[in-house]
């Protein structure tokens, strides 16, 4: 019997995927320089018409036009669960590339694995009993400042748009979170930068932590700032 | 002492009735000549396009060797968002080691006149959509894919001559430097003994998102699909020169020995050429209902007012909403070019009348539709 995947049109057993041949080294040094430049942002939120709450964000360089981040977060629930019953809402979090798929499973397990801890601490979920929420991050696009595809790179953007998400899903948190990131560091924050709910450390050497964590929260602050902007502007 | 009951009658805003009562929702709507969703009888949505700067032919990427994508399409008709992108793959063409002689040759063009599916190149289509679960294909998912993949193959729209590589060789250079040529760009002066000997072609992959569903998904994915393929650009490929004529013999099942691909054939990072689609079997789709008014469910008509008289049966464009989706079942699916060319043309007749002078008006409104969403881009 065959294992392969009937459900769906997987084409000729024999092909494989096309493989570029590497690009000069010159036009690699200039990108890696840029690295740590300012962001500009895109917010809308309610685009997913048939979730609960949504948010799309596009996070490029401050010149609006290099290196896109383009992620679509929707959220779904409150809503009933079966089985047993649970006295607070379950949350689980799902990452999807729609297009291009870069980053192995495992990478994107650990990434939601992360996620999911640092919303468990912010979202009232004994608030929601018997429920679940279910959170969907489909990354449109990607692609980092130094040509690598490094989930450092868009953890700030998955928080961001989770939280937007859930303001839009009319899902009560605690506190904006957000994040800011530094040296392949990732330091989310809440209660105005008082609090620490996620770290990760994934490459790269950090000499001094506490400098790294004040890095992270400028860029924490700058998050916030942006998303209560955009929510302030745009309240029903 | 009897207390009498007072009974309230109860009103819905739309959106709550036309989820407990699609049917009656749109009958009401209907009979006042406009549909749930505002639009006339015959009106289309309109959809908007780009190609969402996804693909690694666009200016936006420097490192683009990490893309892969070889054409990309984003399309949103109404709230309904459709994301395709295409990547590609090679296949390799088993040839027997000492060519194909001439007699077979002749035999097998000869076959192939007759075999008109051969000729066409398909895409492999995934289609995805967004529905807050996880899991398996759904059904509509795995339907969806399927057509589409039945439709691009059976339309014509890529000839398989289109997916032929042609490919290059590296050269290393005496002093060092590293040159590839391509048969197509040196002319006829290239020697032909250092042409590969192997034959390649593209393979094509669709992926289809879709959020925010709102209705019958083929003829968005489709128009998507196709604008997609529009602005695809396949990569140049080469092989090094120094296997450009290495041959192993494999065995393949007692058949006679088989040359297989030991190296890797290469993409160059920035040459491309834009797929030769087949334009005359380039259509776009459009859907259409068929629905029987309900004369009871009419609103009683004041006095004053002339007694029109209306047609049994209505023809509705592009269904939209869980109303229309849900009652109208008599559906037609239309895949035409501007001049009215069929490329496709599925009609499931549940429970209204279909009849011909509503399928030629159909016929007629999806070739009008067809030259406007050929004109966009």
């Amino acid at each position: 019997m065959s294992v392969s995947d009937r459900r769906r049109i997987l084409g000729p057993t024999n092909a494989r995927p096309i493989q570029f041949a590497p690009l000069n080294e010159d036009s690699k040094k200039i990108d890696t320089e840029r690295k740590n430049l300012n962001k500009s942002v895109f917010i809308e939120n309610g685009l997913v018409s048939n979730s609960n709450g949504s948010s799309y964000l596009e996070t490029r360089d401050s010149n609006g036009i290099e290196y896109p981040t383009l992620l679509l977060t929707s959220v779904y629930g409150p809503r009933p669960t079966r089985g047993s019953f649970n006295s607070k809402a379950s949350l689980t979090i799902q990452f999807k590339e729609v297009t291009a798929e870069n980053f192995p499973t495992g990478e994107l397990k650990e990434l939601c694995n992360f996620l999911t801890n640092i919303f468990n601490a912010v979202i009232n979920l004994a608030g929601y009993p018997k429920s679940g929420i279910d959170i969907f991050l489909n990354l449109i696009q990607h692609e980092g400042p130094s040509g690598e595809y490094s989930r450092e790179a868009i953890l700030p953007t998955c928080i961001n748009g989770i939280t937007l998400a859930l303001v839009d899903a009319g899902i009560e948190i605690f506190d904006m979170v957000s994040a800011g990131s530094y040296n392949g560091t990732v330091v989310s924050f809440t209660k105005n930068g008082e609090e620490i709910v996620g770290l990760w450390k994934d490459t790269g050497d950090v000499e001094d932590l506490v400098e790294t964590i004040e890095k992270c929260k400028e860029q924490y602050y700058q998050n916030r700032s942006t998303m209560i902007k955009y929510l302030m502007q745009n309240k029903k | 002492m009897a207390s009498s009951i007072e009974i309230h009658p109860i009103t819905f805003p739309p959106e709550v009735l036309a989820r407990i009562a699609p049917d009656l929702s749109i009958q009401r709507h209907l009979s006042l000549g406009v549909r749930p969703c505002l639009r006339q009888f015959e009106e289309f949505r309109n959809i908007e396009i780009s190609d969402g700067g996804l693909s690694r032919s666009t200016d936006l990427f420097h490192n683009s060797e990490e893309n892969n994508i070889l054409g990309s399409n984003v399309l949103r008709s109404g709230k309904t968002i459709v994301i395709t992108s295409i990547t590609g793959g090679f296949v390799e063409e088993l040839l027997p080691v000492h060519g194909i002689d001439e007699g077979e040759e002749e035999l097998r063009n000869m076959t192939m006149q007759h075999d008109r599916i051969s000729q066409f190149g398909a895409v492999y289509p995934v289609v995805e959509v967004e529905r807050g679960r996880m899991g398996a294909p759904t059904d509509e998912e795995m339907n969806l894919s399927q057509k589409i993949y039945n439709c691009i193959l059976g339309s014509g729209v890529i000839p398989k001559s289109s997916l032929n590589v042609s490919v290059g060789r590296r050269t290393t250079n005496p002093d060092k430097s590293v040159s590839i040529t391509y048969p197509d760009e040196e002319g006829p002066e290239l020697d032909q003994q250092f042409l590969p000997k192997r034959k390649w072609s593209y393979v094509l992959y669709a992926k289809i998102q879709v959020f925010s569903r709102d209705g019958p998904l083929f003829e968005l994915c489709w128009n998507s699909l196709i604008y997609a393929l529009k602005n695809t650009k396949l990569p140049r490929a080469f092989v090094d020169e120094k296997t450009t004529d290495l041959k192993i013999p494999v065995r393949v099942r007692g058949r006679s020995a088989a040359i297989r691909e030991t190296y890797d054939i290469i993409c160059d990072s920035h040459k491309s050429i834009p797929l030769v689609l087949n334009s005359k079997n380039v259509g776009f789709a459009s859907n259409f209902g068929v629905i029987d008014l309900d004369p009871e469910a009419r609103l009683p008509e004041k006095e004053d007012e002339m007694q029109v008289d209306q047609e049994d049966s209505i023809l509705l464009a592009d269904l939209q909403g869980e109303a229309e989706e849900s009652s109208v079942l008599s559906t037609l699916s239309i895949i035409s070019d501007e001049k009215g060319n069929l490329k496709h043309l599925g009609i499931i007749g549940g429970g209204s009348k279909v009849t011909t002078e509503t399928i030629r008006r159909s016929i007629l409104l999806s070739s009008k539709r067809s030259e406007d969403l050929s004109t966009k881009n």
